[in-house]
């Protein structure tokens, strides 16, 4: 179970950034993306069902653990063909390769704590929940008028 | 070995989030959240995330420094002492208190900076001011005028009760990045955004209406909202009569801000004024928020008079999810203000020119005398310094060579001062000026009481000692006030918020022992009150417990653009970055995400005079030039360019145009021309 | 020492990390890559173990042999021209990969973009429905 984002919170900030490199001895594995001025949207792991980088590892350091995919750096030779493996360039090669462990070891991930706009979340139908009441309320508001 | 966690605020915003400074074998080896915060539920914002790279980065100020040609000496501290002994208590015997001047810091506590205070009036000086003069000033004046108090009228955590959100000349996407949490779930809650701003900027992406005004059109703006409000009958017209008194004066002054005629000014379409308008006055509860982009202006308090006017004809105040929100930038500059770090104020808001206010310190601080009248603000001490009326400046924590605007004429006015001390935590643009460096403790290195913008005062503990000799500020300042003759015996920080407690009628009840936890918000008139998180819930502290309606007219721009200086050139902020940035600028995970000072120009305005993205270009005003990279972009008008002032060389092109009140320079506003660089 | 069948070698990172020694070179510039397997008495078979193409193994110390030396010149991204890995690698995780395997409509053709132009095409898919949200309030 991945993080999830909430791209309507997301205000471009980049404390996910900072924070997952801070806590993980300055190697991040979020990368904060800029579509134009109009939007920004964090980037990290998804924790595929169908895991590439699972696939080209071929020293088993990347695996499946339920819904996470995990990695043990202690398997990794840093041949870097998980790098190449992963669709969405999120899996990153300093020597060894790093991308999120979902901060594995803390009850909650780093991320999700330290967003400023409670933009990230493990509940994947939180976002769509959330856009889900915002129309129903704006309906309700045009129904009900202010307070006059 | 067991790691302990300090409980800290951050010494960045006026968010006043707090963290704890993980420490190990006496080191600060790392960050903890706290998930229970009421402002900040744990989150914490690039900077506050980078805190630490500030501690042990190797220019730390460590060891007291004197003037030794080009460069500096290393002194002791007894040494660094005689010679403030000597030559500013010599220039004080020699020229009188009038000399010199005291710039507190709003990075300080609120101990540091009433002690501050204290030992320039006792020293006979009028002249004690600090960086509320360049940011809310105009709130400062303003809002103690017409609603008699000036801060955050609510929560920050209230905002999620709004039904309206209106912000208005503030990026808080990017300054005070906490707030959108709870603005998002006013928004989930059915809340309606209204963002005004001349950029489009991250904030603007939350905005169901975006009012993308003229730099310093403000006023234009919220007389025509308040023209539609009123002719459509959208007033709380029993709200007015109970609590207000002035609206007559306000109808008649509004009847020449039609929407149209707003629309002409402030390039908005009169229709979105309306729309907004509306929104915000039907709505059961609306909130305003605003910074810098109303009061950076020579119209800084007609702009946030403006703002309250409209709260105010529309009864939105006193109750949850309302409110007037000036949001402050430093993490205590509401507390240096309500320490009476002003020129114009003593602690709690007195003012410096009623004899009550006198008479009541000169007992409290058992002294015969004490300087009576406004003193001279920050921005008037360097019209001092150059014209020689002041003589000797000492500066907390400031950097006025980067953050006042018209940095050449700054510094050449800072270098005709005869003596300068400086107590900071880096040698900074102004420290390079001075003939005698203090070092001082950085906010993990000390402790004592920071109110954040929503009048929050919270205890910050010391987690490890400052480097080399560095004290914490409180000590530094009882030491040379004593060498100037005063007995100013703190031994602590509890013990100066003590007697802040006696004298500072806000502040009575938020004692040292009520402040483990998440603080109080003032008032806090007794050790048993549980403190006001909303103002103004039973009328206003002035006369008959009405607020003052205050009509004002709009007046343009300083400086307006001409055939050689063509564009407006306002400034702001990224949220990488804090200030004049000594502190960010000498962050490595800060820096790698804005390492350069740029400038925003429109897309079409670049090409026509030939300039490409990235490319490094000249911007010149009547003040000086600067380069920069160009960022061209469409999140500015045409005519209109944006630079951060986190980098030195944004504040050389500003000008020193000051409200004639608030007397806040009008950095949002100048006009400049733009050249490539070859 | 080491013997490379080089019709085998991927040129990627694993035998010059593994090496305790340092007897395996690895030159990386903007558009190449060189490995150089020096002549090596050590006991070890790290890098024969961890090869992923099993393209290493050790035969006696002899004085005479030739070094063995791989060059590759690295792929061009499909969008930004960047040169980014070897194409070995990139048709050894081709060949790795379910064939039906469902990222989007281009199939496995993401495989021959560059890490940095994947993340950009994420991002933009992902901010697509919020960016026409937004420029639609604001022309």
């Amino acid at each position: 179970m991945p993080v999830y984002i909430d791209i309507s919170r997301c205000i471009g900030c980049r404390s996910c950034e900072v924070a997952c490199k801070r806590v993980h001895g300055g190697k991040g594995h979020v990368n904060v993306h800029f579509a134009g001025d109009q939007a920004s949207v964090p980037l990290f792991c998804h924790h595929c069902e169908e895991a590439t980088c699972t696939m080209a590892c071929y020293t088993g350091a990347l695996s499946k653990d339920g819904e996470r995919t995990a990695f043990a750096v202690e398997k990794c030779t840093g041949c870097g063909l998980c790098r190449l493996a992963c669709p969405f360039g999120v899996v990153w090669t300093d020597k060894l390769a790093h991308k999120c462990d979902l901060c594995i070891g803390n009850e909650v991930p780093t991320c999700i704590t330290t967003c400023p706009a409670n933009a990230l979340s493990t509940d994947f139908d939180l976002a769509s929940r959330r856009a889900r009441t915002r129309a129903a309320m704006a309906v309700a508001h045009r129904a009900h008028g202010g307070r006059r | 070995m067991p790691k302990v966690l300090v409980p800290t605020i951050c010494p960045y915003c006026g968010a006043g989030c707090g963290l704890f400074v993980a420490v190990e074998k006496e080191q600060a080896t790392g960050i903890e959240y706290m998930p229970e915060h009421p402002a900040s539920e744990g989150a914490l914002c690039s900077k506050g995330n980078a805190a630490l790279e500030v501690l042990y980065h190797e220019d730390r100020l460590q060891h007291p420094l004197k003037r030794k040609g080009d460069g500096w000496a290393r002194i002791s501290w007894d040494e660094a002492l005689d010679i403030i002994e000597s030559n500013l208590g010599g220039i004080l015997r020699k020229y009188g208190p009038g000399s010199v001047g005291f710039l507190a810091s709003s990075k300080c506590t609120n101990e540091e900076n009433y002690l501050i205070e204290k030992m320039a009036r006792c020293l006979g000086s009028k002249n004690v001011d600090n960086c509320a003069r360049l940011c809310h000033a105009p709130s400062v004046v303003g809002l103690n005028r017409t609603l008699g108090a000036a801060g955050m009228t609510n929560p920050i955590a209230d905002l999620a009760n709004s039904k309206c959100i209106f912000i208005i000349g503030s990026n808080l996407a990017e300054n005070h990045p906490i707030l959108t949490r709870w603005i998002h779930a006013a928004k989930d809650a059915g809340a309606v955004v209204i963002v005004a701003d001349p950029r489009m900027t991250h904030t603007a992406w939350m905005a169901d209406i975006f009012l993308q005004l003229k730099p310093g059109t403000d006023v234009a703006l919220l007389n025509g909202m308040a023209n539609v409000i009123i002719k459509e009958g959208l007033t709380d017209n029993e709200y007015i009569t109970k609590w207000t008194r002035g609206y007559e004066d306000l109808v008649r002054v509004i009847k020449d801000y039609s929407p149209e005629k707003a629309a002409e000014i402030t390039g908005i379409s009169a229709g979105d004024i309306i729309r907004a308008a509306r929104a915000y006055a039907i709505s059961p509860a609306s909130a305003i928020l605003y910074s810098m982009g109303i009061t950076q202006h020579t119209t800084g308090t007609d702009n946030v008079q403006a703002i309250s006017n409209m709260a105010l004809i529309t009864g939105h105040l006193g109750k949850p999810g309302t409110g007037v929100m000036p949001l402050r930038g430093q993490n205590n500059v509401q507390g240096a203000c309500d320490m009476g770090a002003l020129a114009e104020f003593y602690p709690g808001y007195k003012r410096a020119d009623d004899p009550q206010t006198i008479k009541f310190f000169a007992e409290a601080w058992g002294v015969d005398s004490l300087p009576a009248g406004r003193g001279l603000t920050a921005t008037e001490m360097i019209d001092a310094a150059a014209s020689g009326e002041i003589k000797a400046m000492y500066i907390i924590g400031e950097d006025p060579a980067n953050s006042d605007p018209r940095s050449n004429y700054t510094r050449d006015s800072l270098e005709k001062l005869d003596f300068l001390v400086i107590q900071d935590i880096f040698i900074t643009a102004t420290a390079q000026l001075a003939d005698v460096l203090l070092p001082a403790a950085a906010w993990a290195e000390k402790e004592g009481s920071y109110t954040s913008t929503e009048r929050r005062v919270q205890w910050s503990c010391k987690a490890i000692e400052p480097p080399g000799e560095a004290k914490p500020d409180l000590e530094i300042v009882c030491s040379v006030a004593g060498r100037l003759g005063l007995k100013l015996d703190y031994p602590d920080a509890a013990s100066a918020l003590a007697e802040i407690n006696r004298f500072v009628p806000q502040y009575s009840g938020i004692t040292r022992e009520r402040l483990n936890g998440f603080g109080l918000v003032w008032p806090c008139p007794s050790s048993d009150h549980p403190g006001t998180p909303i103002l103004h819930a039973q009328g206003f502290k002035l006369k008959d417990s009405k607020a003052i309606i205050m009509p004002v007219h709009y007046k343009p721009a300083a400086e307006d653009v001409s055939r050689e200086y063509p564009f407006i050139l306002t400034t702001g902020r990224v949220t990488v970055h804090h200030n004049a940035g000594s502190m960010t600028r000498r962050s490595p995970s800060l820096m790698e995400r804005e390492p350069d000072l740029f400038v925003e120009i429109n897309t079409a305005d670049a090409s026509k005079l030939g300039i490409a993205d990235g490319e490094e270009v000249m911007i010149s005003t009547q003040r000086g030039k600067t380069t920069a990279l160009a960022r061209l972009t469409d999140r500015v008008k045409l005519g209109v360019v944006f630079m951060p002032f986190h980098f030195p060389g944004t504040n050389v092109l500003t000008a020193d145009f000051t409200d004639p009140e608030a007397r806040i320079p009008e950095f949002k506003v100048s006009a400049c021309k733009i050249s490539r660089r070859d | 020492m080491i013997k490379v069948d080089l019709s085998k070698c991927v040129g990627c990172n694993s035998c010059s990390n593994v090496c305790p020694s340092q007897n395996i070179m690895r030159e990386d510039t903007a558009d190449g890559k060189r490995i150089h397997w020096k002549r090596c008495k050590e006991e070890c078979d790290l890098c024969v173990e961890f090869c992923p193409a099993k393209a290493l193994m050790l035969v006696p110390f002899d004085e005479a042999s030739e070094e063995p030396d791989a060059s590759f010149d690295l792929v061009a991204c499909k969008v930004c021209g960047a040169r980014y890995a070897t194409e070995p690698m990139l048709k050894r995780i081709e060949s790795v990969l379910p064939v039906n395997l469902q990222k989007d409509s281009t199939g496995l053709s993401w495989i021959w973009v560059c890490p940095i132009c994947r993340r950009n095409i994420e991002a933009e898919r992902a901010t697509k429905q919020m960016v026409l949200g937004r420029s639609r309030k604001n022309p």
